[in-house]
């Protein structure tokens, strides 16, 4: 059905590629959140996400899943922008300035949800998006290595070190609770 | 709690196992099987990912975002076309311009103002046409 949908969509079949993004919007959007932990952002960074495929898609060869193609864009286009450092000033909407590192200090911990996220947030940058790719969305370590460009071995030692820190962050919480 | 080297390899052994790079192997059911500590860990593995799991949220299609995403694409498509016959224009001109004094200067300059006036003739008579070709091509008439 997908690979379908990618062939016609490859020889420029509009509808066809819409299809493809509809069905892969939520994964695309809800990893985005997930990294960013901001929606503004995540809204600008998916947007141009699905300009990229479109653009791009003749150039597109299907080795995986369609929705890897897209998180392989959307984590290429969210690096581009941590290293320009625009999340600060984001189209110049008024987006409090929101400091990934620091997360868990100046957010007050309130719900249980908001607990996980700020210390899925105090991760740093590539180890949490192993840990989103491996933990959500049940990728292989070979997977997340294409996706990030990276080798295996680092793969597995930044989800082992990145889930060592939310368990030894989440034992903090509960003691101080 | 010591947590002996033994336990740390084997914590690293579930870690894979709980994300289902691996299978667990003999051995390590083995060393579960005696050892608290790393049942601990086991369960709370599950723990966490109960936690991880709270933030995994449903997010709805926006059909209106993607429409607006081809939308921008068509634009920028548009604006490189433009850009593309903007250069072509100034190059093809600039050509026949050069083309033009290269001609005057030797000698044809009557004949380049007689091919001129035709010409100018001739456009002002095919400008109604052009119009209407342009407005159908367009799609304005209704
Ligand atoms: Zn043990």
């Amino acid at each position: 059905m997908e690979g379908q949908l990618i062939d016609k969509a490859k020889k420029g079949d509009r509808k066809a590629l819409e299809k493809l993004l509809q069905s892969n919007y939520s994964i695309l959007k809800g990893y985005l959140i997930k990294l960013t932990n901001n929606r503004a952002v995540a809204d600008d960074i998916t947007q141009e996400t699905m300009m990229k495929a479109i653009i791009n898609i003749k150039k597109y060869k299907p080795t995986g899943k369609f929705s890897t193609w897209l998180i392989t864009i959307a984590t290429n286009l969210y690096r581009d922008m941590l290293r320009k450092d625009k999340r600060i000033e984001f189209d110049g909407d008024n987006i409090p300035k929101v400091d990934l590192n620091n997360l868990e200090e100046s957010v007050i911990i309130k719900t249980e949800i908001d607990k996980m996220k700020s210390i899925l947030s105090s991760l740093s940058e590539d180890k949490r998006m192993v840990v989103i790719l491996k933990h959500y969305y049940g990728y292989s370590y070979k997977e997340i290595a294409d996706i990030l460009n990276c080798p295996i071995g680092t793969v597995r030692s930044k989800l082992h070190y990145g889930i060592k820190e939310i368990k030894d962050k989440m034992e903090d919480v509960n003691d101080n609770e | 709690m010591i947590m002996n080297k033994e336990c740390k390899r084997y914590k690293e052994e579930l870690l894979d196992v709980f994300y289902s790079e691996k299978n667990m192997d003999v051995d390590t059911e083995k060393h579960m099987s005696s050892c608290e500590d790393c049942q601990q860990y086991w369960e709370e593995l599950h723990d966490m990912k109960t936690e991880l799991d709270s933030l995994d949220i449903d997010e709805p299609i926006e059909y209106i975002k993607i429409a607006q995403a081809f939308e921008a694409v068509e634009n920028i498509k548009g604006k490189k076309k433009n850009t593309l016959s903007f250069i072509l224009f100034i190059v093809v001109s600039s050509l026949l311009l050069g083309l033009e004094f290269g001609l005057a200067f030797r000698g044809y300059g009557v004949q380049i103002l007689y091919l001129q006036l035709a010409l100018c003739m001739l456009s002002s008579i095919s400008l109604p046409i052009i119009i209407k070709m342009r407005s159908l091509k367009e799609g304005y008439n209704e």
